[in-house]
């Protein structure tokens, strides 16, 4: 009440009623003395100019910027687009939709090498099939592009490939979904963290 | 041109305008810092992000008074560096009260004793100051060295009017009583029986 009557807030009736009060109550009044002293105490302060000029530069927008708001505006529908895709695959792969039992590694310098998934009681067997020395290359003829060296396939190769043809990698593919759900995750943390430090309003 | 102009042009993109925005309003926003955080490169900091993040949220204004506006802003920035240092725990009191004399002096030139009175006089206040709670220092802050009114400070820390008389009341009483026990300090004009 006592910071309302200093401030000029009070209607002329209650204003009446605390000056009333005041006549005759000794403590109230050097209540009141003591605060009006420490606000004109305060309104002696004066407003000190700014020491610099506080213009916003482009730089310092750039700065943190990778976070605005309308840039990252795509984060959000990529992140649940990515998360409903792997949740997609995952059905896939537990429903064994898509055939995937056979899975592509790297051509060893003996020769080139696939892995069959281990699946209910067999184990996963690693199969090398030999290159086939350069001398017993078989070609098979591909009449239209024989001369440019196209169409030329061997016999182990073109027995990979037939595998290849009939599986999916789908472990690989989740297991890169999975890492993009993840990036897409912590990048839109990071950002709500950034935000909530620059634009608190 | 009108601040209306300048804010739509400013929410258009124009940092152009919004920087004639921000020399209107720097003088403003630094002393709240100032006053706020007690120590001038800690307050210029603060009012720099606090116009940075005001550039970034100039979308979300929506009307209404932009000072209130700004100077929320601004009392969030303020709001950070006080986690920030308390955080780190390098920021003594010493620190903070660095150079607070100062703050109470102005340009118009003055006698030797009255410049030792005043210098006194700030480093006084700006310790009782940084004996109150944020919430109340603010208040404080904002209406009586500021001189917004009850509405504009309740809309610049976003609490009710009723908050915010009480948060006056009780940080005026708690800053009379810190001068009280060194009234020896005050003004003689001041210095009062309580």
């Amino acid at each position: 009440m006592f910071s309302e009557y200093i401030d000029n807030r009070l209607g002329s009736e209650e204003r009446g009623v605390v000056e009333r009060h005041l006549g005759m109550c000794e403590a109230c009044s050097r209540e009141l003395e003591s605060l009006q002293m420490t606000v004109g105490l305060l309104h002696q302060v004066p407003e000190m100019p700014a020491p610099r000029s506080f213009a916003v530069r482009e730089v310092d927008i750039g700065r943190v910027s990778i976070f605005d708001q309308q840039r990252i505006r795509w984060l959000r529908p990529a992140t649940a687009f990515a998360a409903a895709a792997l949740v997609l695959l995952l059905m896939l792969d537990f429903l064994q939709v898509v055939p995937h039992d056979v899975v592509m590694l790297s051509p060893t310098p003996e020769g080139e090498a696939y892995t069959t998934e281990a699946r209910g009681d067999e184990p996963a067997e690693t199969i090398t099939e030999p290159v086939p020395a350069p001398a017993e290359k078989a070609p098979t003829e591909d009449v239209s592009s024989d001369e440019l060296g196209l169409g030329v396939t061997y016999e182990g190769e073109e027995e990979i490939s037939g595998e290849s043809a009939a599986g999916w990698p789908l472990r690989q593919i989740e297991i890169a979904m999975g890492a993009l759900v993840f990036i897409l995750v912590a990048l839109m943390f990071f950002a709500r963290r950034q935000r909530r430090r620059w634009s608190r309003v | 041109m009108e601040e209306q102009e300048l804010i739509s042009s400013s929410r258009a993109g124009d940092i152009e305008a919004f920087n004639l925005l921000v020399e209107q309003y720097q003088r403003l926003v630094y002393n709240l810092a100032l006053r706020m955080l007690g120590n001038s490169e800690t307050a210029e900091d603060a009012t720099q992000d606090a116009f940075l993040s005001a550039y970034r949220a100039i979308g979300k204004f929506r009307g209404g008074s932009f000072k209130s506006w700004i100077l929320r802003i601004a009392a969030n920035s303020c709001h950070d560096k006080m986690r920030v240092a308390r955080r780190a725990r390098v920021t003594s009191l010493d620190t903070l009260l660095e150079k607070s004399g100062d703050l109470l002096l102005d340009n118009n030139a003055e006698s030797p004793e009255d410049y030792v009175l005043r210098r006194e006089l700030g480093q006084f206040l700006n310790e009782g100051l940084t004996h109150l709670p944020e919430d109340q220092r603010l208040a404080v802050v904002l209406c009586d060295l500021q001189g917004l009114s009850y509405e504009e400070v309740s809309q610049a820390t976003g609490s009710s009017l009723g908050t915010v008389k009480s948060r006056l009341n009780r940080g005026r009483a708690r800053l009379r009583d810190f001068l009280l026990q060194r009234r020896e300090l005050l003004p003689a004009e001041f210095r009062q029986d309580k």
